[in-house]
């Protein structure tokens, strides 16, 4: 036992070596950026809600100046792509603000508790909601092909086909890595004990 | 004023203290615990109203310290990783090659300990009493008080290989 103690007391001694390293920012310039952070959150809320406003006005305007009441695959189509989009930034911003709400104060056990909570609702989301977002966007974009087809010319249509599905599957290859990496955390806090 | 005045004060007791454990908890790279040690020191300052003097203003700085450290690189879309194989940039700090090479030793130890545990070692080694210890892990201080052996039994035979 004394043995161990001398052993962590060289271990101590092997800490206490370490230099004091100078801050790279004082106090006051990591006040600036705090402030600077939390304004520039709040501006991306407020673009991101005045996107989605401007949208739903401009598809509502098209609606009654159209005066397509009557579903076409065009409009079923474009809808449904708009409507997906919507969500799913509500679903992100919804959950960012989810997380923002976790206190950072909490005591390491129930902070990664609380963390791990957060990322199996993610998990939920992923598993449920995600794909039915996502392949509804396509269906929707698929609905598109046919009025594309007819009003465009074949080099411009053939760039809207790749580069549309060409997105689909960059996009299904990001959410992926982005699932793994969430479910890789929640094993992660399953560690936390 | 007065909030920016005690952030001042906080900033300039604490900092190295944090910076320290980050670098302990990040296998000694520098580069990653100054930026944890920016971001930790950003929480404090937004949340520095809602401190209730519940616990010690040091307690509550270290909580927010280990959560940030335990999410931070997770949350990074960065792909940087910590090698325990490789040592980092603790060269940066100009140390001689002998205590470089303890330093890296320590850190490659502790960085195979779990997570909690190279979180209470962290706190340990910076002289954290073992009630503010419990206080930020949220374990009691008898249950900590077994782990702690259990860890510094598992350091030291690192060390010492």
């Amino acid at each position: 036992m004394c043995t161990k103690m001398t052993d962590f007391n060289n271990i101590q001694e092997i800490w206490n070596l370490q230099k004091d390293a100078k801050p790279e920012k004082n106090a006051s310039e990591l006040i600036a950026q705090a402030e600077k952070h939390s304004k520039t959150i709040k501006q991306n809320h407020m673009w991101t809600i005045g996107i989605i406003s401007f949208t739903v006005l401009i598809l509502i305007y098209y609606f009654v100046w159209t005066k397509s009441y009557q579903f076409n695959s065009l409009t079923f189509g474009l809808l449904l792509m708009i409507i997906m989009l919507v969500f799913r930034i509500i679903l992100e911003i919804n959950s960012g603000i989810k997380f923002k709400r976790i206190k950072p104060d909490l005591s390491l056990i129930d902070y990664s508790k609380k963390v791990k909570h957060f990322y199996e609702w993610r998990k939920k989301i992923h598993l449920i909601l995600t794909p039915i977002i996502y392949i509804s966007y396509f269906i929707g974009f698929t609905m598109l092909l046919p009025a594309f087809k007819a009003n465009f010319s074949t080099g411009f249509y053939m760039y809207c086909l790749i580069s549309g599905y060409g997105f689909f599957f960059v996009f299904g290859y990001f959410l992926i890595k982005q699932i793994r990496k969430e479910l890789k955390l929640i094993e992660f806090l399953n560690g936390i004990k | 004023m007065e909030k920016q005045a005690q952030f001042n004060e906080l900033f300039s007791k604490h900092y190295p203290k944090v910076l320290r454990l980050c670098k302990g908890y990040f296998n000694g790279d520098v580069d990653l615990a100054l930026d944890a040690t920016q971001e930790i020191f950003i929480k404090v300052w937004e949340n520095l109203d809602s401190f209730r003097n519940e616990s010690s203003i040091s307690t509550w700085i270290f909580r927010i310290s280990v959560n940030t450290c335990l999410v931070y690189l997770r949350k990074k879309s960065t792909k940087k990783e910590i090698n325990s194989d490789h040592f980092p940039t603790i060269e940066s700090e100009n140390y001689s090659p002998e205590i470089e090479e303890k330093l890296s030793k320590m850190y490659a130890c502790i960085h195979k300990l779990d997570e909690t545990g190279k979180v209470i070692i962290l706190m340990v080694l910076e002289g954290l009493d073992y009630s503010e210890i419990a206080q930020v892990v949220g374990l009691t201080e008898e249950t900590l008080r077994v782990r702690i052996h259990r860890i510094k039994k598992s350091l030291t035979q690192c060390v010492q290989k």
